[in-house]
């Protein structure tokens, strides 16, 4: 697997490879712009934004400066905050801050991934493992999950809640 | 201690998983964003035919009507690629260069360049490695493959095109070019009759292409199909090399403070965003500072900029005595004189010359590699 330099210096090279990186940040990236701008179908879109003025910036990003997922999600967050100030929405830089802070991969040794997938598959109860996996790793809604697993939207929430909880626990 | 399971669990997500429906969206808009606001873009997606376009422009005067009309139909014939420069050359004049700060100070004139506009000033640095003509043409090639993006993104292809270089021609033979980059990269290309083969933004014949030509080729689709080849105003090295692009370095006025000069250089970071108790508000307008360390106690710095000015940095954590005792990159320490960079917000009500705590965001110790033979490339920069 390439590394995310290398990825990029091929996509400013002009090889196709830019999917790779939106493979890599797409998930967190939409759970970031929802925190922002509370509604899913509009935190895909401004996502999908800044991905496209990403791609067409990426000359100007700058790794001596900071990481990509750095970059990417301040140019998401200015676009979500563009978003509020259009519907006369406000929120302070500190909480986009903080919120840009939960969601943005931290990068992982081999072994420590791995011990982190084990302790997800050996969520129990299961509707533990399957929330997560669906929440943070194939990207749906609190809704589309809702929905799949026949529960209430609140459900939803309290089952991913509490199956974080579990798995900092278990990781701790 | 932060809580960070969510990013962990994000960044374990197997790579099979996510939700691909948004990446093919993604990927979609990213070849629109290639290809929108062309005028090939508006032929294409309005499926304008001879007949419509002639509709779309009845309310023009006759004459330019024709000119309009000749001129779409050239275009889009083909062989007509000719009377049409796809772009324009970008080019550079030397206009001065002076000594400061121990090096040549180059002011260049740059012309049909899209990163470059105007007048440009570049430090050559003190090893001698580079000159002014060289950075001037690293410069003009950087500008080339910018055009020849363009070019190829906005107008090529209906696919997302993509531009491969440097490569040099190793052969030539009837219809059939092969080339290799500095990777060792070696690839064969059938050309026929509608491949453009372009220099300098004029189509060209095949018999303008000799081995050894540095060449960049794009392609597209899935079988990234040869669309067009793109012979290179200079040789590989001023394409690729880090030799030559770390042999000078861009100076700009540094950003909110325009009496200073700063400089694009690699650099190490002393503080990195949010962390050694900053705690910057981030409502303030952005500022770029750099200047030489005068001197630096555990709670402040100072900075001489170019301009001669004195910026008192504060510092609620020793970061100095910090960096020094952790040596986070080997041997390096920071001493009196090193060259540092601090980017901070600035309100109204702020003291300009004094950065409190709650102002700056990074600290960086400038770096100027290849400057000399030391065997590490964190060489720091003085002047």
């Amino acid at each position: 697997m390439k590394n995310e330099s290398e990825i990029i210096q091929a996509v400013i090279d002009g090889y196709d490879c830019y999917a790779e990186l939106v493979e890599r940040y797409h998930v967190g990236l939409i759970i970031h712009c929802e925190r922002i701008v509370r509604d899913r179908d509009d935190a895909e879109d401004i996502a999908q934004e800044a991905f496209v003025k990403a791609y067409v910036e990426i000359r100007r990003y700058d790794s001596s400066k900071s990481r990509f997922s750095t970059w990417l999600y301040r140019i998401a967050t200015n676009l979500a905050l563009d978003y509020l100030r259009k519907q006369k929405r406000k929120m302070t830089v500190e909480d986009v801050e903080a919120l840009a802070e939960a969601t943005m991969p931290t990068y992982l040794e081999d072994e420590e991934r791995e011990a982190l997938r084990k302790a997800v598959e050996s969520l129990v109860p299961p509707e533990y493992r399957r929330v997560i996996e669906a929440y943070y790793w194939d990207g749906k809604s609190y809704q589309e999950i809702a929905e799949l697993e026949g529960v209430p939207l609140n459900t939803a929430r309290t089952w991913l809640r509490r199956a974080k909880l579990r798995l900092k626990e278990e990781l701790a | 201690m932060k809580d960070d399971i969510e990013k962990r669990i994000i960044a374990a997500q197997p790579l099979a998983r996510g939700k691909s429906e948004f990446v093919a969206r993604t990927m979609l808009a990213v070849k629109q964003a290639k290809t929108r606001e062309t005028f090939f873009h508006a032929l294409r997606n309005t499926n304008m035919t001879k007949k419509s376009l002639l509709t779309k422009l009845k309310h023009l005067p006759g004459i330019m009507v024709a000119a309009i009309v000749i001129g779409a139909l050239l275009f889009v014939s083909g062989t007509a690629y000719a009377a049409y420069k796809l772009w324009l050359s970008p080019g550079a004049r030397i206009k001065s260069v002076e000594q400061k700060f121990g090096r040549d100070q180059a002011l260049i004139d740059m012309k049909n360049c899209n990163s470059y506009q105007g007048k440009v000033q570049v430090e050559i640095n003190d090893d001698k490695s580079g000159s002014p003509d060289e950075a001037a043409k690293g410069l003009v090639a950087h500008c080339e493959i910018e055009a020849i993006q363009s070019w190829a993104i906005k107008d090529l292809s209906e696919d997302p095109s993509s531009v491969l270089f440097p490569f040099t021609i190793n052969d030539i033979k009837y219809q059939q070019v092969s080339v290799s980059n500095p990777y060792k990269d070696t690839r064969t290309f059938n050309l026929n009759d509608a491949t453009p083969i372009v220099f300098k933004g004029d189509i060209v014949k095949l018999s303008s292409l000799s081995k050894g030509d540095a060449v960049a080729i794009v392609v597209s689709g899935p079988k990234k199909e040869l669309r067009a080849l793109v012979k290179l105003s200079y040789p590989v090295r001023y394409y690729y090399s880090p030799n030559l692009q770390n042999s000078y370095h861009t100076r700009h006025e540094c950003y909110g403070n325009p009496n200073s000069s700063c400089i694009n250089l690699p650099s190490l970071d002393v503080l990195r965003d949010g962390e050694g108790g900053a705690n910057p508000d981030t409502r303030g307008e952005a500022r770029l500072i750099q200047g030489r360390l005068t001197s630096y106690t555990e709670t402040q710095f100072k900075l001489q900029s170019t301009s001669g000015e004195i910026y008192t940095v504060y510092t609620s954590t020793n970061i100095m005595g910090i960096f020094n005792a952790g040596n986070p990159y080997g041997d390096i320490m920071i001493e009196k004189d090193d060259v540092l960079e601090v980017r901070y917000s600035q309100t109204s009500g702020d003291n300009p010359k004094e950065i409190q705590p709650t102002q700056y965001h990074t600290v960086q110790l400038l770096l100027q590699e290849f400057d000399t033979k030391a065997e590490t490339n964190f060489n720091k920069y003085h002047y």
